[in-house]
């Protein structure tokens, strides 16, 4: 899969001998000892050829080679939001992923090139094949087909899809072009390999409320499927649905119980932290999370709320390897090895709150015309 | 002609509109127009007024809620009969030869909803000056304002002055403002640009006076040389008097300072300056327990790393929580930039001149430290012909004053009637 892959591509050296470990198999200590490195390198070939990246590490940071991987320089993810980040040539850009943010409808834009495009699948293949297995069963997509149309320019939404079709065949859209239910097509589909390994994907908030639903209606046996998830409870929450009763529910409904949610976002595209049976979230070998306390940014331990760090060795094409998420977790334990897993186990917690600032300006005055 | 009609129509049929009287009466406009139209404006400078004010001023001092912030307790003494008095004096020397002050007739405030104390000098100053009085408050009141306005009641009360000072709350996108401006002689806006843009385009009564305070920015001018010889106590004491100047409204009021200029020829001791200066505004905010939400900690380092791509920076210090100090190599348009909370820009500049460049119609205050005199006229003859309302020491940029944003209030609150014998 790597054959086009250049050789002295930044922290790829780092990245290979990371992914010949299985998943999650990797002790805490040895993968910082590779990551360390492998982040150092990309900070000075992202200070070198990204010059805006340049720029930050001048003015605030004292020395991107650092010590530990909690001392390497990090940048806030509504960076991508404000400026379109580029280290490779124009020419070399694959494609450009936008996602819609936190900050109102500011998109993030994300320059992918092929060796990144490349090192995101060697390692989202390496965690959703640890849990769906190495045949590519038929795949319920719980999305519409417009989603992933056009790829020069995909969502958040459309890239999480198009990057998790490649685990799936015989692919069948849930929804049309309107969000709409393709009740006929699904029952047919699901007739079709009734008694075969199943795999789902969804975000997580479509998924409670088109699958959820026609599962109790259609009393669908879903008990040979595996549903992977990702998106946030946000929208679950306001109606009082927790992971707990998530879980529950669709096992009750369809005997769905291989549920697994993870937690991702399109500026660390490859990088996804999966759930496993305890139901926290583990990064993948060549990333990992540091916990942040959202007023001082020192590290945290383990069993400390903070802001959510990534960093992984996946982005070559744009200065993502080491970015300040505005969503807050807690590492749970490390190294604990539920399923087999190491490394450490996150818990998202959600996002930042939002706070108002006084001011003599008004903020609301757009709505004061009379 | 056929338009205007329907229009006035309009705004009759809107009428009913239910405005709450501070703290609970429900009214129609209707009402409210008729009851404040049976009341007649006073005298500029009466006695009963001076008293309501220091009666205020005696209540909040008396408040132990209120006294625990600076803003309330800036405000009591304000309002104190002393203070008020040199105001009236002052005012009377600077009327014209042959003139007499009177009151304007109703005035119309329209305040931030977020700068707490605004309202009640913008109040106070048309009071003062005999006018009849509409004051909008904001939308959601802090336990300390509630606290304050009903002190303010008790004493227009006290004088029978209530009738004629309302107090009121009403949905920002409701028709109260069309009604309310019909009857107005005189309006403040306070709020910003957006704000008055919207609201300066709603009519009012043809002789009705608008008074805008538009979005401002507030920037500081510390001699390098004074702060150079400045011993530990002074430079804390200089800290302390910023501390207000920067956190005070979280800097987002329109005075609050967000870039340091310092003047001399030294670029590296204004290095050296900004890091020992920035070390001890962290000292006051920590010892002060300056609260920041992680929110706005996110945004200013957000800020600082978008600074750092876009603008020419040389260093960006941003250890504490408290304290993000961009120092600059040129000097951008940095005004949009306002995370606020703790954000400071600093540039060394050679002269005044440098500071003259980059002043615009939109600079409010400037704060100074070190300079005397004669220097301190030399920069502000320099800065004056491009911008800025005030210079005033380190320490006071948010201290209210009746001169402000290049108005005189008192002033402004009144006419001037000619007496030719």
């Amino acid at each position: 899969m790597g054959s086009l892959t250049v050789q002295n591509s930044p922290a790829l050296t780092q990245f290979n001998d990371l992914m010949l470990a299985s998943q999650w198999s990797v002790p805490q200590q040895d993968k910082e000892t590779l990551l360390l490195s492998g982040l150092n390198d990309l900070s000075k070939h992202h200070s070198a050829n990204c010059k805006e990246y340049g720029r930050i590490t001048n003015a605030l940071w004292d020395r991107f080679s650092a010590a530990r991987v909690e001392d390497v320089p990090f940048v806030p993810v509504s960076l991508f939001k404000s400026h379109r980040l580029s280290s490779v040539p124009h020419e070399a850009v694959r494609m450009t992923m936008t996602s819609s943010g936190t900050t109102g409808s500011s998109l993030s834009k994300i320059a992918i090139d092929h060796e990144t495009t490349s090192r995101q699948a060697r390692s989202l293949n390496a965690s959703i094949s640890a849990v769906v297995g190495g045949k590519r069963p038929p795949m319920l997509v719980v999305d519409s087909e417009t989603v992933v149309r056009d790829p020069k320019l995909l969502s958040a939404r459309g890239a999480g899809v198009l990057g998790m079709m490649r685990f799936g065949r015989d692919h069948c859209f849930l929804l049309d072009g309107d969000m709409k239910f393709r009740r006929e097509a699904l029952r047919d589909w699901v007739a079709k390999h009734q008694g075969t390994p199943i795999l789902i994907f969804g975000f997580t908030f479509l998924v409670w409320q088109f699958l959820y639903s026609f599962t109790q209606e259609d009393k669908l046996d879903l008990s040979n499927g595996v549903l992977v998830h990702s998106g946030g409870w946000k929208k679950l929450q306001s109606e009082a649905v927790s992971p707990d009763v998530f879980r529950a529910s669709f096992h009750q409904s369809s005997g769905l119980s291989r549920i697994y949610n993870f937690y991702g976002m399109v500026e660390q595209m490859g990088a996804i932290c999966l759930e496993a049976s305890d139901g926290f979230l583990y990064p993948p070998n060549i990333a990992d999370v540091i916990i942040r306390d959202p007023a001082t940014f020192a590290p945290l331990a383990p069993g400390k709320e903070g802001l959510i760090q990534m960093v992984s060795l996946v982005p070559t094409s744009y200065p993502g390897h080491s970015v300040l998420t505005e969503d807050l977790g807690v590492i749970e334990y490390i190294d604990r090895g539920v399923d087999g897993r190491l490394g450490k186990a996150l818990r998202v917690i959600g996002r930042l709150p939002k706070t108002e600032l006084r001011g003599c300006s008004d903020v609301v005055a757009a709505s004061l015309a009379a | 002609m056929g338009l205007q009609y329907m229009k006035v129509l309009h705004s009759n049929a809107e009428r009913s509109e239910a405005i709450t009287l501070f703290p609970d009466r429900q009214i129609t406009v209707d009402i409210l127009i008729k009851s404040i139209g049976d009341q007649s404006p006073h005298p500029v400078l009466s006695p009963p007024r001076f008293e309501v004010l220091n009666a205020l001023s005696k209540a909040i001092l008396k408040d132990a809620a209120l006294t625990k912030l600076a803003p309330w307790t800036a405000l009591a003494y304000w309002l104190r009969r002393s203070a008020v008095t040199r105001l009236a004096s002052d005012f009377d020397k600077r009327l014209p030869q042959g003139t007499i002050a009177a009151p304007r007739g109703c005035a119309v405030h329209l305040p931030p909803q977020n700068v707490d104390t605004i309202f009640i000098y913008s109040w106070a100053i048309s009071f003062l000056m005999g006018n009849l009085n509409i004051v909008r408050l904001p939308a959601r009141l802090g336990a300390h304002t509630k606290t304050a306005i009903v002190h303010l009641q008790a004493a227009l009360a006290d004088r029978g002055l209530e009738e004629s000072n309302l107090f009121v709350q009403y949905p920002s996108e409701s028709d109260v403002n069309r009604a309310l401006f019909s009857i107005a002689d005189l309006r403040f806006i306070w709020g910003g640009d957006a704000k008055i843009r919207a609201l300066s385009v709603v009519p009012a009564k043809p002789n009705c006076l608008t008074l805008p305070f538009s979005d401002r920015f507030s920037f500081s001018i510390l001699d390098c040389q004074a702060y150079d010889r400045a011993n530990e106590t002074e430079r804390d004491a200089l800290a302390a008097s910023m501390f207000f100047d920067v956190y005070q409204f979280d800097q987002m009021a329109c005075s609050s300072t967000r870039l340091i200029f310092w003047l001399g020829s030294q670029k590296e001791a204004a290095k050296e300056n900004t890091k020992d200066l920035s070390q001890r505004l962290v000292v006051q905010a920590a010892s002060r327990a300056y609260a920041i939400a992680p929110q706005t900690r996110m945004e200013k380092f957000a800020a600082s790393n978008r600074a750092a791509i876009d603008l020419g920076v040389e260093r960006v210090h941003d250890s504490s929580p408290h304290v993000t100090s961009v120092e600059l190599c040129d000097l951008p348009d940095i005004r949009e930039i306002k995370p606020g909370a703790g954000f400071l820009f600093f540039k060394h500049v050679n002269n005044a001149s440098e500071i003259a460049a980059f002043v615009r119609r939109k600079d409010q205050t400037v704060t100074h430290f070190g300079f005397d005199a004669d220097a301190l006229k030399r920069i502000a003859s320099e800065l004056l012909v491009s911008g800025v309302d005030r210079l005033v020491p380190v320490g006071s940029a948010l201290n209210f004053d009746v001169i402000w944003d290049g108005f005189d209030l008192m002033a402004q609150s009144s006419r001037l009637v000619k007496v030719q014998v």
